[in-house]
């Protein structure tokens, strides 16, 4: 991954923090399978050098952006970077203490503490991912406040004051839109440094399609890129939803594809068929029909 | 449905254009529809086309030039032509899709009825599409063929050269080649003529005469709202009740239309149709003073206007029956609100120990000696009021004013989003004033605006309620509905047969409106009836219609309660 930043031509010094942080703070053997690999590399230079800096200053991080904006990407990537284990917390409208925190649990006739995500990433130092952190209520969310800030502490009820190890950090992500989302309060927001992602660029889509399917003929690809920008501007509009505005899907579509489907087939499973709405298909697969036509063989779509 | 299926074509026809072109906020003046009436993709693509590499401005003011021309289809179907060559050379290098999608439209083109058509735009267009296909032009004639070189438009032009040379080519091929003296160009380009040709034939069959399919220019909808291009009876005009007529005086007494004309058109063909059809739905948020209005409009507006003094004044001499009112109510709202979120504990072997639980893992191997909190929300909605205003209202006015803000306001207390319209109906209009909608946060006094007049088409109002509540996919809705159950209009009830039409009133006007309701219920909304009349079989005719889902509201003191049963047995439901 560090090779990935020089190519990102992230500057130098911050690049030399993350070495020393990783040097500063080694993974143990055990927690070794926690570090993830990523398949898909996040592309953005400003984006990088903005996390990077965040990070190496002890801050946490939320990263905010619609849809398909590589939130969890980046978010793996990072921990990736500073080659730390790894815990992901997804966050719903009746998460509380115990989901984070742990809980109570019965075990060979006794009441034991059954450490949660959150715990056991505080304690061994790791990257907690706080994925969809705005569904979640406020109210739950204040258990974690005295952990987020410059106490880096939790009192566990009943137990004992749990301090965070200094390597351990927190990447929210959200997305403000979403439905069952909610407005994040001051005291929360204010313990994150926050990142606003922008909307991947053709450029960015490109590499990213480039790196992914090497075969992909360069007419397909620019196809491709732009239907997903158009249905993203679509979704922008509000003329769909953001069901269909599924970069997986898009990836997903191409491998199958790939294996031999049929474009538009491949296209419906990946991304038409997301949307179960009466009549949004229609508009998706009018987006669609305006960049491929019907008949697009594999021939056309790959080399070789 | 019609509504559903007549918007989702044009939506998906706007989001087209809207695909190539990227400006979203573009209106354009034609949309292309193929004969089976789904929205055409190539050319609704060149629609968009035109709004990315050209000046729609100045290609709108040709199109107006164009409207009152006796060759207005002709010449449209020649400007497209011309417009679909330059735009297809511009956009093909950047869009490889493109030469594939005209061909697929040419030979669309080939497979259709349209074959059977002749006139110049038929033969131009047949030949273009030739031309896509690899073949022969099929043009024998040299005028044909100067012409059809003409309309192959050089991308190179910029918007004002285009309309200079379609200028010229009109000009070239249609007043020289029927030349026979300079004055025929008047006849032929300007009015005249055209006005003749709507006199004689239906203004539908001379538009359909276009064989490029694109329809609706806002002029055009413009007058069909308006009333111009209607028929009028003998009746109508000694009666002084021309369609057009009815129109400026609705527009006069309620108020103008809160959309616009295009989308009011699109509402009356939606919604207007089967046993309302002929009928008109028109919504508005009422008019503010008399200013400009005369006669009997004139008149009308005082009266409204002084029923608004005694309606509030209604209220101020029931002030406190109405303040405990709403208390009641906003307090059985809320408790039932605060009950669809409680946490109801359950047994769960982990979370919250229960000391008085752990004999049982002892003892019984139970170990579910802890209490988790499952909570049980109910999902989020809206209220629509509904307040019947017709004249039979006329002596409850000030208390179903005072009952209506009621309601309201306890809605408003408890934050559940609501909007409260009238209905009427009068001169073939079912008006539905909105007094606020669910944006709107601040106290609902509109209310008091209230006035009752005229007829009451409830099916149709129906379905107008359905047309305010907007898309619905993420909220329930309920519906409750001030009435007192007898429909009564002066238009008949349309049937299917040539003379089956019905009047509007008694079984039959209940029956359209126990059907309409019935329709909206299938779409998954709650309707209540809250009844308040003097017929005697009142509540039988409202069980008709509602169901169950009705109760009959004669006092402010008992409305509260009934109301609140009522509402809350639909929250608790949903």
């Amino acid at each position: 991954m560090l090779s990935f930043l020089k190519e990102e031509k992230i500057s130098p010094d911050l690049i030399q923090g993350v070495e020393n942080y990783r040097k500063e703070f080694p993974a143990p053997p055990e927690l070794q399978p926690r570090i993830p690999v990523p398949h898909f590399h996040y592309y953005g230079k400003d984006v990088w050098e903005e996390a990077i800096a965040a990070l190496l200053c002890g801050q946490n991080l939320l990263l905010a952006g619609p849809k398909a904006t590589g939130k969890n990407v980046l978010a793996e990537n990072l921990a990736a970077v500073f080659g730390r284990p790894m815990w992901n917390v997804s966050f719903h409208i009746n998460m509380d203490a115990t989901g984070m925190l742990g809980t109570d649990t019965f075990k060979n006739g006794e009441v034991e503490f059954r450490p949660g995500p959150v715990y056991q990433c505080a304690v061994k130092g790791g990257f907690g991912v706080f994925d969809e952190i705005n569904m979640a209520r406020n109210e739950a969310m204040a258990v974690l406040h005295s952990l987020l800030d410059f106490r880096h502490t939790v009192d566990i009820p009943g137990y004992d004051l749990l301090h965070a190890d200094p390597a351990c950090r927190f990447i929210a992500t959200m997305n403000y839109g979403y439905s069952g989302t909610r407005e994040l309060n001051e005291a929360l927001a204010s313990r994150f440094a926050v990142i606003q992602l922008p909307t991947i660029s053709m450029e960015s889509l490109e590499r990213l399609l480039k790196d992914e399917f090497p075969a992909l003929r360069s007419e397909a690809r620019k196809a491709f890129c732009q239907i997903f920008k158009d249905l993203e501007k679509k979704c922008q509009e509000s003329e769909i939803s953001e069901k269909a505005l599924d970069l997986r899907g898009m990836l997903d579509a191409i491998h199958l594809m790939e294996a031999g489907l049929e474009a538009h087939k491949a296209l419906d499973l990946g991304i038409v068929n997301k949307s179960f709405d009466e009549y949004e298909p229609g508009l998706i697969r009018d987006v669609i029909n305006l960049h491929i036509p019907g008949n697009y063989t594999k021939e056309e779509i790959f080399e070789g | 449905m019609a509504k559903l299926k007549y918007d989702a074509k044009r939506r998906r026809a706007l989001n087209i254009v809207w695909d190539v072109s990227w400006d979203y906020h573009f209106d354009p003046d034609f949309l292309a529809y193929t004969e089976s009436g789904t929205p055409d993709l190539y050319l609704n693509a060149v629609v968009g086309f035109t709004r990315k590499y050209y000046d729609v401005k100045l290609i709108h003011q040709m199109f107006e030039e164009m409207e009152d021309s006796a060759l207005r289809d002709t010449f449209t179907d020649l400007f497209w032509l011309g417009l679909e060559y330059a735009t297809y050379a511009k956009e093909a290098p950047v869009r490889p899709v493109l030469p594939y999608l005209r061909k697929q439209h040419a030979r669309a083109y080939f497979d259709g009825t349209k074959l059977d058509k002749t006139g110049v735009a038929h033969e131009m267009q047949a030949a273009r599409w030739h031309e896509v296909l690899g073949e022969g032009l099929d043009l024998h004639d040299p005028w044909a063929k100067g012409l059809y070189a003409n309309l192959c438009f050089d991308p190179s032009w910029d918007t004002q050269q285009l309309c200079d040379h379609f200028r010229k080519i009109t000009k070239k091929y249609f007043v020289s080649h029927f030349l026979v003296r300079e004055s025929l160009e008047k006849v032929i380009i300007s009015k005249g003529l055209g006005d003749f040709i709507d006199w004689l034939l239906p203004h539908v069959f001379r538009k359909q005469e276009s064989v490029f399919n694109f329809l609706y220019s806002k002029k055009q909808a413009m007058d069909i709202l308006a009333g111009k291009n209607a028929h009028n009876g003998l009746m109508a005009i000694i009666t002084g009740q021309t369609a057009s007529e009815n129109y400026n005086y609705i527009i006069d007494c309620f108020g103008a239309s809160i959309y616009p004309p295009r989308k009011m058109l699109d509402i009356d063909q939606a919604w207007c149709n089967g046993p309302h059809r002929g009928c008109h739905l028109h919504f508005t948020r009422g008019r503010l003073g008399s200013k400009g209005a005369t006669g009997e409009a004139s008149r009308w507006l005082q009266g409204a206007h002084a029923q608004r003094v005694k309606n509030l004044s209604y209220y101020k001499d029931h002030g406190e029956q109405c303040r405990k009112s709403i208390a009641r109510l906003t307090h059985q709202l809320r408790s039932v609100m605060r009950m669809a979120q409680t946490r109801l504990p359950v047994p769960a072997k982990e979370g919250e120990l229960v000391p008085g639980l752990v004999w049982r893992a002892l003892k019984v191997n139970d170990s579910r000696v802890f209490f988790e909190r499952e909570t049980v929300s109910s999902p989020d909605f809206t209220v629509d009021l509904m307040l019947d205003a017709s004249a039979s209202r006329g002596e409850y006015q000030q208390v179903i004013a005072s009952q209506a803000y009621v309601i309201a306001e306890s809605l408003r207390q408890c934050g559940i989003p609501y909007q409260v319209y009238s209905f009427c109906t009068l001169r073939n209009y079912t008006v539905l004033t909105l007094f606020k909608d669910y944006a709107d946060k601040k106290r609902c006094t509109n209310i008091f605006n209230y006035v009752a007049t005229g007829w009451n088409r409830d099916g149709l109002a129906l379905r107008g309620a359905r047309q305010l509540m907007g898309d619905f996919t993420q909220t329930r809705k309920i519906l409750i509905m001030l009435t007192d159950a007898e429909p009564n209009d002066d238009k008949p009830l349309v049937g299917d047969g040539l003379f089956s039409s019905s009047e509007y009133r008694d079984e039959k006007a209940v029956a359209n409106t126990a059907d309409e309701a019935a329709s909206l219920r299938r779409e998954g909304i709650r309707i209540i009836g809250l009844i308040n009349g003097e017929n005697q079989h009142i509540m039988k005719d409202a069980r008709k219609i509602f169901g169950e889902d009705c109760v009959e509201v004669r006092d402010l003191d008992k409305m509260a309660d009934s109301v609140g049963k009522m509402l809350c047995r639909q929250i608790e439901s949903l």
